[in-house]
């Protein structure tokens, strides 16, 4: 069985705050509405499943053995029940018009079937959801402005959908320049606003000398 | 600064597999992307590779710690041996006169290379050459889109990422890095090509999508269209970001981040503040000497 310790990537010597912070950290990264869209739900529903496998290990072990400080057991803040999470839209009221199976299709990523049943729909049949589902197909295979564009117009259809907006919202805070699994900068906005570390400078250059000799060159030759 | 140094030595050792499986002059191709890749397939392994202290090729009073031949830096090697070959077949076919002559003069060696690395990976090559193939044909298709376009490099890196051996979960998170990296180059050099592209009367998914085709001598506005590409190649590394970290990586997470969140976005900043490719290989040569 996988130390629990090395899941949540603290030493065995940790405090409850730092576990507890590592968890939060973690299920940030894993949570189900990162990757509401993605063919890959499944594997990130794995991943938060394990989390909060080893956070609770981790805890009940330390409240058994008396090494624990707190009172009360934190509970994992992150549901991973298999049938909730992993799937679109598991966190939002679906308005649904008849597409259930195409949704299915989706989620086990049977993209070419779900493509078929969709463009199968006249015109006329296209709402929001047909949209949405469609952007969500293209999002699957990785054709990322369709896949933009397809959420755009079932906003446009259905502007009250959270879901729609949701999916909308990522993409677009993605196409800013965004990049959610930073461990640099988790979940805050990396931009160059004002003012820069030592630490910022030395990291700089030490990517700039890292892209830099993999072009045959050297900024910086001692390391 | 630990992980920097086994970076390189990943290079070096590509760089050292490269010349022992396919000839010297297969060094010269050595670039980022595959260094990238041999570094991604030794994360997953399970068995931690070695490493041993060699004679640099482009330096030979410089010894250096190289990755060991292994099956990892061999499989890479011989994808970057493929993928030159068809670039080369490409170029040809794009290029004026000087051009072609150039790729005429390249492509009888580039050919035996990937002969060789067919023997070695038979798979690989067919799966390459068929997305080659498919992209000569998008190319010719008027209602092609970026999305479209980038589709056959995508996929034939994606599938060459299913090539490395891996649990089944590993399997399909590889596939998708490996086909949002292969958008990412694709879509990335379609940025940096724009205005040569049009120049030269080349294909260009952007030129297509915003009907920009050559008119006169002179350059017109292509602010539009770079924003478009910016966007997208801004979508597909957050996107290759949110995958990446649904994989176990057993070793080099710190070094694939920072090429990750740090190296792909300033390749993209450093185009974005105008440095040519030539420029940015110019600067560094006269870094070297």
């Amino acid at each position: 069985m996988t130390d629990p310790y090395k899941i949540l990537g603290v030493s065995q010597n940790a405090t409850d705050e730092e576990i507890q912070n590592a968890y939060r950290e973690l299920a940030k990264k894993y949570h189900p509405d990162n990757y509401a869209d993605s063919p890959l739900a499944d594997v990130a529903n794995q991943k938060m499943q394990e989390l909060n496998d080893a956070f609770d290990r981790v805890m009940n072990e330390r409240r058994l053995s008396g090494i624990s400080s707190a009172e009360k057991q934190p509970q994992p803040t992150v549901g991973g029940q298999a049938e909730q999470v992993g799937e679109p839209s598991a966190n939002f009221s679906r308005e649904t018009n008849g597409f259930e199976d195409i949704r299915r299709l989706i989620q086990t990523n049977r993209l070419v079937e779900a493509e078929e049943l969709l463009d199968g729909i006249p015109q006329n049949g296209r709402d929001a959801e047909w949209y949405f589902l469609k952007g969500s197909v293209y999002f699957s295979r990785g054709w990322l402005d369709d896949a933009l564009n397809h959420f755009n117009t079932a906003c446009r259809l259905n502007p009250n959908n959270p879901e729609y907006r949701a999916a909308l919202n990522r993409m677009m805070w993605q196409r800013q320049g965004h990049m959610g699994g930073n461990p640099n900068q988790p979940y805050r906005v990396p931009q160059h606003t004002g003012g820069c570390s030592a630490c910022d400078v030395c990291q700089g250059l030490i990517c700039a000398d890292c892209c830099c000799e993999c072009m045959g060159g050297d900024l910086i030759s001692c390391c | 600064m630990m992980e920097f140094d086994t970076y390189k030595a990943v290079y070096c050792g590509l760089c050292k597999q490269l010349g022992k499986a396919y000839g010297p002059f297969a060094r010269m191709t050595l670039s980022y992307d595959f260094a990238f890749l041999s570094l991604l397939t030794l994360g997953v392994k399970d068995r931690c590779p070695a490493f041993q202290w060699e004679r640099c090729a482009a330096n030979p009073l410089k010894h250096k710690s190289c990755l060991s031949a292994c099956d990892e830096s061999l499989f890479a090697a011989s994808a970057a041996m493929i993928m030159l070959y068809y670039k080369l077949l490409d170029n040809y076919r794009d290029s004026g006169f000087w051009g072609k002559l150039r790729s005429l003069f390249l492509l009888p060696w580039a050919s035996r290379a990937r002969k060789k690395a067919k023997k070695r990976y038979p798979e690989m090559e067919r799966i390459i050459g068929e997305e080659m193939a498919k992209q000569q044909s998008a190319e010719t298709d008027p209602n092609i889109t970026p999305d479209r376009a980038a589709e056959p490099s995508a996929r034939a890196l994606a599938e060459i990422t299913t090539l490395i051996p891996a649990t089944e979960n590993e399997r399909r998170v590889l596939y998708r890095i490996g086909y949002l990296l292969g958008r990412w180059v694709y879509l990335t050099d379609a940025l940096d090509d724009m205005a040569e592209d049009y120049r030269h009367r080349r294909f260009n998914p952007y030129l297509v999508k915003y009907d920009l085709s050559r008119q006169g001598k002179e350059l017109p506005d292509l602010t539009q269209a770079k924003e478009d590409a910016v966007g997208a190649i801004r979508l597909t590394v957050g996107e290759l970001g949110n995958t990446y970290e649904l994989l176990d990586l057993k070793r080099y997470k710190p070094i694939l981040d920072n090429i990750i969140y740090l190296g792909l976005p300033n390749t993209l900043a450093q185009i974005l503040a105008g440095k040519t490719k030539q420029q940015r290989e110019k600067e560094d040569t006269l870094e070297e000497n």
